[in-house]
């Protein structure tokens, strides 16, 4: 309620104070509008915080930015990277034509970039991708997609991909970024994305930072988390994570675990709550049960690949059979004098899970003692037993302290993990045994990286095995559902799963997939194990596509480079890690010819028509009832009973619609500002807002109500979070004093409707019998903790972990051309100990070779700074395009999520001579 | 609006005027890193900014809102913990800036503007208490690719 008052009082206030710089300004400064700029509110480019900002433009161009007062998110506030949003845009080398690998005149894999027309690229373009399709059907073309996609970018590459082509070969960079995320929250609560909201920061007791270097990722909330910590002497902050980092600085306790281990500490964790009595037994039986699955799972590794480097096989072969080590076996409860060996991957799909009772859970729990969790988890070898253990405690004595409440963050230590599912799982596990979960101030919240992984990828389902709104490709009600709502003849959509982003390189290696649009990302510097990815992008018969507004490393093993308008150049939206939608109108005109993906998506949709896309299909490998086994039918007779004629185009039946046309432009929402889209395609209709309000339609009435486009437009409005349901957006999550949708009366209402009907067995498998129903209900899961894929060994003696800086943005392209951020972090160092370099010659400022079975790469060591590494680990950000760590790094990934693990992998460092 | 559209339409007609073919351009060429995909190449050396605080001339600020850079070392003053700011230590005073004096921090960053954004406070907002997140220190790195942005 305090909470509540303060809000209001300051809403009040906020127009009387908007134009008080925030920044370094004094308070009796001119209001800005006295030198002509022209602010209009708008979301920062970066991180998935969500920042508000205010773009000041003038004659055409953006000025300036700052911190949004009004935002409640950011209160004014940007970070170094968010208050460089107006320079991003005007780095010299900007893409402003289509450029085309030519040789005498013609399109020529081998061939130099050429400038083209638009038109020239998109016949190119078409030639290349029928020619694909012919080949292999609608599984040999693909879209990579990205957490950076606005929502109607996201929406329209749905469309196209999945309506249109017929193919589910859609998926976004964010599967690198919180996939793991997604299947935690599918698999514990039936519903995607967090219960919680950025108001439990000043309402918890304590924040606990799990793999989430917040003070450099998160930088606007972790402004939040020490102002107050720095307010509430008895306000704590917990840092757990493989090596003392900036998030340390601001820590009361800091933990260094070993890397993969921090399963183990949330066992030991629940152990203690279960042992000492503090389990909220009344939580858990109203809302909770408990649950297993299997643990044999694999690493996500490929098994048979040919074009595997010999080094590899090793690391490899441990997808097909591990043996247990000593603690794994210990871990397990089995007799570790007693070789046990796991074929991986054998019992069926790794998202299978039953139903346990809490004896069996408890049973599962048992050997995380606090010696063997101490001894199998310290990660600083300089550290002694008895402070690590000491530690450990405190987290205990804290979690399991009924008087105090937490939040749990995370982020990429978290998601990026071979066991990505499963700790995002444990960290509910330990919220909901305490009965800290969806309640105001307390709660396991998992944050995203990226400005619209929530908003685009995860709740609009640019991902291969999505729909909007939660819903799946495999499941025959969901589809009939978007066929439905799209206008589709009925079995239009492809009930075989696509591939993944890690998948889609891998099939394009295999040759499997042969013509690829990248979209608002740079994969081909992200994936792990590039040097396979970019061999297959240059040497093997195939055409990649990338739509970028900067060259990038991508853009380098490309054939055709598309250029595309940035964010304050066209109209879109965001949806940040606490549910907030926020749109944003367009400031400026894209530069040269580039061109909105939006535009790109529907101009390259004119060139195909039903026949050529909606007749008989074949996909390997589909199975599904209705289905003929490996084809989709024709549904072109269907089309033509809906009034599609076999020459129409895909524009007209998933763009231009007579309910999109219906949203006429000019629309007073603008208050005069442009749309290139719209002036672009030479049309007279709204393309941006026709998607969001089309798109809105999934989620009303599911738990995702969204507002109409224009409300988020209004003055008094700074996003909203939803469920937005009478106009009202939902803080809290299940939880029936916030969201309409928890049943009232149920306190607590876990409604989400996924795997809310699974078997019941124990911690070995599932028994005969039918299934349970768990409505309202989220699962305790009990997951062991197991060994990585690769670890240190005499050959590669080292663990690498890899990351962000503050000051740049995910692969640099942007961040890297703003003169003073590439001056403060001009490159990636190699942070190592001291200890470590010296036993190999190395020195500070030295270079040094990274290698590993995959790669090897160079790079300058650093003993300090910002990251002091444990002995025996080293870091390297990822951001440098000339510091190529992802030719080093392992492409396992979680094999529940597919996500990829980039926080650990095994390298030897030597000195370059 | 019509002024709108005429703009749009103005600024598509000098894009189609006939421009000279550019020369093809070789992949190695593009992007920041000027070598192929395949090499691993040797980074330069960039040495961190060394000077005392006050020694250099102040650099000129990117545009009136975004934080002033940090001309000085750094070295000494980092980290930021919650019982040591070595920044606030000098910058903590009454404007306006004396000579010899470090540049003060703004009466901007006196306001809690979550809470209570019309009345200055005493210390620094626990929000700017992190200084680095905001303003960034310096190295001799040039820029990798020229700007167009105008302030």
């Amino acid at each position: 309620m305090a909470l509540m008052l303060n809000r209001r009082t300051f809403l009040k206030a906020g127009f009387t104070t908007a134009t008080i710089g925030a920044t370094g300004l004094p308070l009796e400064a001119l209001p800005a509008e006295a030198k002509g700029w022209n602010w209009e509110r708008s979301v920062c480019r970066f991180c998935g915080t969500g920042c508000g900002i205010r773009v000041a433009s003038k004659e055409g161009r953006v000025v300036a930015v700052k911190g949004d007062l009004q935002n409640p998110v950011n209160r004014g506030l940007l970070c170094a990277k968010g208050y460089a949003c107006a320079q991003i845009l005007y780095g010299e080398d900007r893409l402003t034509k289509p450029l085309l690998r030519k040789k005498d005149g013609k399109f020529d894999k081998q061939g130099d970039f050429e400038e083209v027309s638009w038109k020239e690229a998109f016949d190119v373009m078409k030639a290349q991708w029928s020619k694909a399709h012919k080949a292999l059907g609608p599984t040999g073309v693909a879209v990579m997609g990205s957490g950076q996609y606005t929502i109607m970018e996201g929406y329209a590459a749905v469309k196209l991909v999945k309506a249109g082509w017929r193919s589910n070969n859609l998926d976004p960079n964010a599967r690198h970024c919180m996939a793991s995320a997604v299947a935690a929250f599918m698999q514990t609560f039936g519903i995607d994305e967090p219960s919680g909201c950025y108001d439990d920061i000043e309402l918890t007791d304590t924040v606990v930072t799990w793999g989430a270097n917040m003070a450099e990722m998160h930088p606007m909330l972790w402004a939040r988390i020490i102002d107050e910590r720095l307010r509430r002497e008895s306000y704590r902050i917990f840092n757990l994570t493989t090596y003392a980092n900036a998030t340390s600085e601001g820590a009361d306790v800091e933990i260094v675990f070993k890397p993969n281990t921090d399963l183990a500490i949330w066992n030991y964790l629940a152990r203690e709550v279960v042992k000492r009595g503090a389990v909220d037994k009344d939580y858990v039986a109203r809302h909770c049960v408990f649950a297993a699955g299997p643990t044999d799972i694999g690493f996500g590794l490929r098994e048979d690949s040919v074009k595997a480097y010999a080094p590899e096989k090793d690391t490899q072969a441990r997808q097909k059979t591990v043996v247990l080590t000593r603690e794994e076996a210990i871990a397990r409860g089995l007799d570790p004098a007693v070789k046990h060996e796991k074929a991986q991957a054998s019992s069926g799909s790794p998202q299978r899970h039953w139903v346990i009772s809490f004896e069996e859970f408890q049973k599962g729990l048992e050997p995380y003692t606090l010696d063997f969790v101490a001894a199998l988890a310290k990660g600083d070898p300089d550290e002694s037993m008895e402070a690590f253990k000491a530690k450990l405690v405190q987290l205990a004595d804290e979690y399991a302290n009924p008087a105090r409440k937490q939040v749990s963050f995370w982020t990429m230590g978290f998601n990026q993990h071979t066991r990505g599912t499963w700790v995002n799982e444990q960290a509910y596990m330990l919220h909901l045994l305490t009965g800290k979960q969806a309640r105001p101030g307390a709660g396991a919240f998992s944050l995203t990286g990226q400005p619209s992984a929530c908003g685009t990828a995860r709740e609009v389902g640019t991902f291969a095995h999505r729909l909007p709104a939660d819903m799946s490709v495999d499941d025959p009600a969901h589809r009939k559902h978007s066929e439905e709502i799209w206008k589709l003849p009925a079995n239009t959509l492809n009930p075989k799963i696509g591939s993944h982003i890690v998948q889609m390189m891998r099939d394009l290696e295999d040759g499997k997939v042969k013509w690829l649009w990248v979209q608002v990302t740079n994969p081909f510097q992200s994936s792990a194990n590039a040097n396979h990815w970019i061999e297959a992008a240059r040497k093997l018969d195939n055409f990649i596509v990338v739509s970028d507004v900067y060259p990038t490393l991508s853009s380098k093993v490309a054939d055709l480079i598309l250029p595309s308008a940035m964010i304050y150049e066209k109209w879109g939206g965001y949806g940040n890690a606490e549910r907030r939608t926020q749109l944003w109108r367009q400031v400026v005109l894209p530069p040269g010819e580039a061109r909105s993906d939006v535009w790109q998506m529907m101009e390259f949709s004119k060139r195909f028509t039903l026949a050529e896309v909606w007749g008989e299909q074949s996909v390997p490998g589909l199975e599904a009832p209705g289905y003929e086994k490996g084809k989709l039918p024709s549904v072109l007779p269907a089309a033509e009973a809906l009034g599609y004629k076999p020459g129409s185009t895909l524009y007209e039946v998933l763009f231009a619609t007579p309910s999109a046309k219906a949203f006429a432009w000019p629309d007073p929402v603008a208050f005069g500002k442009p749309n290139s889209t719209v002036a672009h395609a030479g049309i007279t209709w709204f393309p941006e807002k026709a998607l969001f309000e089309e798109y809105r339609q999934f989620g009303l009435g599911h738990g995702h109500d969204l507002a109409p486009f224009d409300v988020y437009f209004k003055r008094d409005v700074s996003g909203l979070r939803w469920p937005v349901v009478d106009g009202k957006e939902t803080r809290w999550r299940f939880n029936d004093e916030y969201d309409p949708y928890a049943k009232k009366g149920s306190g607590i209402d876990f409604y989400g409707t996924a795997m809310k009907k699974v078997p019941a067995g124990d911690l070995n498998g599932p028994k005969p019998g039918d299934p349970v129903a768990l409505p309202g209900k989220a699962k305790i899961f009990f997951r062991p903790w197991q060994e990585p894929p690769e670890s240190p060994d005499a050959t590669y003696d080292l663990w690498l972990c890899t990351g962000r800086v503050l000051e740049h943005w995910h692969s640099g392209s942007m961040t890297r051309r703003v003169p003073q951020l590439h001056a403060a972090v001009p490159e990636a160092l190699l942070f190592l100990h001291a200890k470590d370099a010296e036993k190999r010659g190395l020195k500070a400022g030295d270079l040094a070779w990274i290698e590993s079975r995959r790669g090897k790469i160079q790079a300058r060591v650093t003993l300090g700074g910002r990251n002091k590494m444990p002995r025996g680990m080293a870091y390297v950000p990822w951001f440098d395009e000339g510091v190529f760590i992802n030719k080093v790094t392992l492409d396992a990934t979680c094999p529940i999520s597919k996500e990829t693990d980039f926080k650990k992998c095994a390298v030897r460092i030597s000195k370059v001579v | 609006m019509s002024r709108l559209i005429l703009s749009l339409t103005l600024c598509s007609l000098s894009l189609t005027a006939a421009k000279p073919q550019a020369k093809p351009i070789p992949d190695r060429s593009l992007g920041l890193s000027r070598t192929s995909v395949f090499d691993a190449p040797a980074p330069p050396a960039y040495r961190d900014e060394a000077s005392e605080p006050g020694e250099k001339a102040l650099p000129k600020r990117i545009n009136r809102e975004y934080p002033p850079i940090i001309p000085h070392s750094v070295a000494d003053s980092l980290p930021i913990t919650r019982s040591t700011n070595l920044c606030l230590d000098c910058h903590a005073v009454p404007g306006p800036k004396k000579k010899g004096e470090a540049t003060p921090v703004p009466a901007s960053h006196y306001l809690d503007l979550r809470r209570a954004p019309e009345a200055k406070g005493t210390q620094v907002a626990g929000t700017r208490f992190v200084c680095i997140s905001c303003h960034v220190p310096r190295t001799d790195a040039p820029p990798l690719v020229g700007s167009r942005y105008r302030g």
